[in-house]
This record gives structure tokens, C-alpha cells and sequence, in this order.
């Protein structure tokens, strides 16, 4: 692999956002992600190939750490940072389609639910694992999960609920998707929701973490 | 002297508080993170600092209780009573209150201002700050209504009465729905909080919880063993 790649990993493993950044402190003064994705692009690396080789590996090292107890969520929230702030010089390529997303996947919190944190945690992981999410934000009715499905052409759909009582409203959310749209995958998360609720409403999968979905989507994607 | 004949009618207090009275650790908050002195990251730690500097300025703690009038409280089978509105709190919550003589009601928040502080955080991308300011919010709300049933169990001591831990509809197999009538049942925006149609509470940072008062009752431990939901925060806190 690409040299630059490799050091643009390390720093969105380790949250070097860029060159002016103290942090961490073993790696003060060297170029951060910021300047090693402007120089890899300058350098001709391909857009898809900063992603693939460079983001995603990254990324990918920091959400199996965090899947297994090694690290705690402030520090992937440490390497998310490093890697958006690098993503803002590929979104041009995104925009033009030289980059290919894994896949899009529909978000929000469900009818009734003001919570959004848990939400924009598991859209950050996503998005640093390579999948585009169409964000719907917060108090979100079934006929508008329906519309961005259809209009988004979308196959995954995440649900978010953080009250019981709005675990009813994603029971009543569900059914309507199901009988709404065909061939769609409804994910669910959330604090009170377990894989048995998940299982009574007819969702497809439930994760408890954002790592949990996002490999069961790049499962999906390469079987 | 019958302690409960002293509870002729119920009892409504609200209290207002500055920040030095639920003030919060540099230490506290890196061990709420899962980290310790030695192993917290340089970003988090200058996070929490910032956060500190201007947490005083954030937040609003404002609690209160109301003890039920004896007379107006039956607790029946699996759910308890109060003024002709029937509260179904479950088995889990009802092997706590069954030997209790009335109830109170317990609500604290810690205002709008942080939530509004992590928001901003948030949609401008530091999802850091976002985070830790949502987390030392709910850290707060928590420490705020523990105080709040110190002062309420103090009060009950003077007239020898007991009080069961506190639950809160949404967790522990009670529906959240109740919480339109616990609030039926308070003064309009108790301690400046109130609900919405989906009985969530504004601001979101508060806690609203039931307690169990009597002569012959005792504080248990939450039975989480026997509740199915996995990451309910009650099991954090008290793991």
C-alpha cells in the first residue's frame, strides 16, 4: 500500500487531525489526515483509493477496538474527528460520483423521540466505514422513513428509539415500512431496545453497538 | 403517635440550586468515561476542563417531591393508585412499593441551556463536546434527584416514616406512558419541567420517579437481575 495511505491511516487511528494539532503527543509537527489526504490527491492517488486504503483501514482498526473494550467512545469520537475533517476534501469526488459509497443506508429517531446523540454517533461510524446516510434527523413518522426509501432508492433503514414508549412508535414504524416497501432491511438500536423487542416488531436486526451494524453492512455488501 | 396521621394532607416542595450543590469532578467525569488519571486521551481531558469552566453557567438545577395525602393512595395487585388515576408500574416496581402506606413523586432537572449547549456542539461537527456535555447532563440529573431523596428521607425521618428507592416510569418494565399522569398529579411545570403528547419530559436532562413511604418499609437494591433490558443506565449506575 501507498505510503501516505499508511500514515493517513495511523492518523485517523490515532485522531491526528492535522500538522497544527498537539495531539497525540507522539506525533507532534508530523502532517496530520488533513495533509496527507491533500497530498495523496495531489499526488495522483486515486479519491477511491484515499477512502478504501486510507480512511476505512483506519477506522476499521478503531471500531474493532472499541467493539472489544480496548478503547472507549471519546476516543473514536477522537478518530472520527481526524477523519472528517480530512473527508471534506473528498466530497468533490463524491459529489462528481470518482467515489463510490458502499451503500446508503436512511436514518433516524423514531415518532415521539427528541434523542439524537446515540443517532449521530452510530452516522459518524457508518460514514467513516465508506456508507453514505441520509440523515433524517430527530421525531421521525413512518411516512417520511417511507418517502426517503423510495425517493433514495435505499436497502437499509436504521431506527433509533430511547424511551419505551417510542419503542411503540418504531413497533408502529416498522409494520408500516414492511407493508410499504419491499427489500429493505430495518435496523434497529437504541438503550431500552433489546434483540427480543427487535425480534416482536418484525425488525431485521438490532445492534447494540454502531460497530455491530457497521460490519454486519460490509457483510452484507460483500456476500 | 401514628406518623401517618401527621400527612393530613400532601406535601409539595421545590427547591432551587446552585452548582456547588451537585458540583462535579474532573475525576468523576473521567471515570463516567470508563478511563482512569493515567489513561484519559489529551482531547477528552482538555474537553473536560473546558467543560468544567463553564458548566456553572449551563445549568439550572431546580428539584422537588410531592408526598400524597395517605388517603388518596391504594396500591393494588400489580399497580398502585393515586386520586382515581391507576398507575400499572409492573411487578418488578410493585414488589418495592406493596408495603408502603402513600407515595411521593420526585422530578429534578437541570434545565435547557445544556442540552442546547450539546446541540450546538453537535451540529457544528464537535461531536466530543457534544457527547460529554450530553453525558455530564444525565450524570448531573441523577446526582441532583439523589440529593433530592436525601432531603425528602429527612424529612420523613422526622415523622419516623421510611422510603423505598426511587423508579421512574420507563425503566424497570413500567410504561413511560404513566408519565402523563404523574404530571396530571403536580403543579403545571413542576420545577420547570413538563411533557410532551409522547411523555417525554422537557427539558429531556430531568428525572421523574415514584417512592414508596411507609412505617415498615426498606430500601432494596434494583433488581436488574430480572429486567430484560441489557443497557438500561440503572444497571450502569449501579453495577
Amino acid at each position: 500500500m501507498n505510503k501516505i495511505l499508511q500514515q493517513l491511516s495511523l492518523c485517523i487511528e490515532k485522531g491526528r487531525v492535522n500538522k497544527d494539532s498537539n495531539y497525540p503527543p507522539d506525533m507532534k509537527g508530523l502532517s496530520g489526515a488533513f495533509e496527507l489526504t491533500r497530498q495523496a490527491l495531489e499526488e495522483g492517488v486515486s479519491a477511491q483509493a484515499v477512502l478504501n486504503d486510507g480512511f476505512l483501514p483506519g477506522m476499521k482498526i478503531v471500531g474493532d477496538k472499541f467493539r472489544d473494550g480496548k478503547i472507549f467512545l471519546p476516543e473514536v469520537l477522537i478518530s472520527a474527528k481526524a477523519m472528517s475533517s480530512a473527508m471534506e476534501l473528498l466530497k468533490p469526488y463524491f459529489q462528481s460520483g470518482e467515489i463510490n459509497y458502499k451503500g446508503k443506508v436512511i436514518m433516524g429517531t423514531v415518532a415521539g423521540d427528541l434523542h439524537d446523540i446515540g443517532k449521530n454517533i452510530v452516522k459518524m461510524v457508518l460514514e467513516g466505514g465508506g456508507w453514505q446516510v441520509v440523515d433524517l434527523g430527530i421525531n421521525v413518522r413512518a411516512e417520511k422513513f417511507i418517502d426517503a426509501i423510495k425517493s433514495n432508492s435505499a436497502k437499509v433503514i436504521g431506527l433509533s428509539a430511547m424511551l419505551t414508549t417510542t419503542m411503540q412508535n418504531m413497533n408502529e414504524i416498522v409494520r408500516k415500512i414492511k407493508l410499504e416497501v419491499n427489500d429493505v432491511i430495518v435496523i434497529v438500536g437504541g438503550a431500552p431496545v433489546t434483540k427480543a423487542f427487535a425480534n416482536s416488531i418484525n425488525a431485521d436486526e438490532y445492534f447494540p453497538d454502531p460497530q455491530g451494524m457497521l460490519d454486519y453492512l460490509n457483510k452484507k455488501t460483500t456476500t | 403517635m401514628d406518623s401517618l396521621i401527621s400527612l393530613k394532607q400532601s406535601i409539595v416542595k421545590e427547591f432551587k440550586f446552585n452548582y456547588e450543590a451537585c458540583a462535579i469532578s474532573e475525576n468523576h467525569i473521567i471515570e463516567l468515561l470508563g478511563y482512569d488519571a493515567d489513561t484519559v486521551p489529551e482531547p477528552v481531558l482538555e474537553t473536560i476542563i473546558f467543560l468544567l469552566e463553564e458548566l456553572p453557567n449551563k445549568i439550572r438545577l431546580q428539584s422537588g417531591y410531592k408526598i400524597f395525602n395517605p388517603r388518596k393512595v391504594k396500591l393494588n395487585g400489580d399497580n398502585f393508585i393515586i386520586d382515581n388515576r391507576t398507575f400499572s408500574c409492573g411487578k418488578i416496581i410493585y414488589s418495592s412499593l406493596k408495603n408502603s402506606e402513600t407515595i411521593a413523586f420526585l422530578i429534578s432537572s437541570v434545565g435547557t441551556e445544556i442540552e442546547e449547549w450539546s446541540k450546538h456542539f453537535m451540529d457544528n461537527g464537535e461531536v466530543l463536546k457534544g457527547y460529554l456535555i450530553d453525558k455530564v447532563a444525565s450524570e448531573l440529573v441523577e446526582q441532583l434527584a439523589d440529593k433530592t431523596e436525601l432531603l425528602l428521607e429527612d424529612e420523613l425521618k422526622e415523622i419516623e416514616l421510611h422510603a423505598t428507592n426511587r423508579y421512574s416510569p420507563g425503566y424497570c418494565g413500567w410504561s413511560v406512558a404513566d408519565q402523563q399522569n404523574l404530571f396530571s398529579l403536580l403543579p403545571d411545570k413542576f420545577c420547570g419541567v413538563s411533557i410532551n403528547a409522547d411523555s417525554m419530559m422537557m427539558p429531556t436532562k430531568s428525572v421523574s420517579a415514584v417512592i414508596g413511604v411507609g412505617k415498615n418499609i426498606e430500601k432494596k437494591d434494583y433488581q436488574c437481575s430480572i429486567c430484560e433490558i441489557e443497557f438500561c443506565y440503572k444497571r450502569e449506575r449501579n453495577a
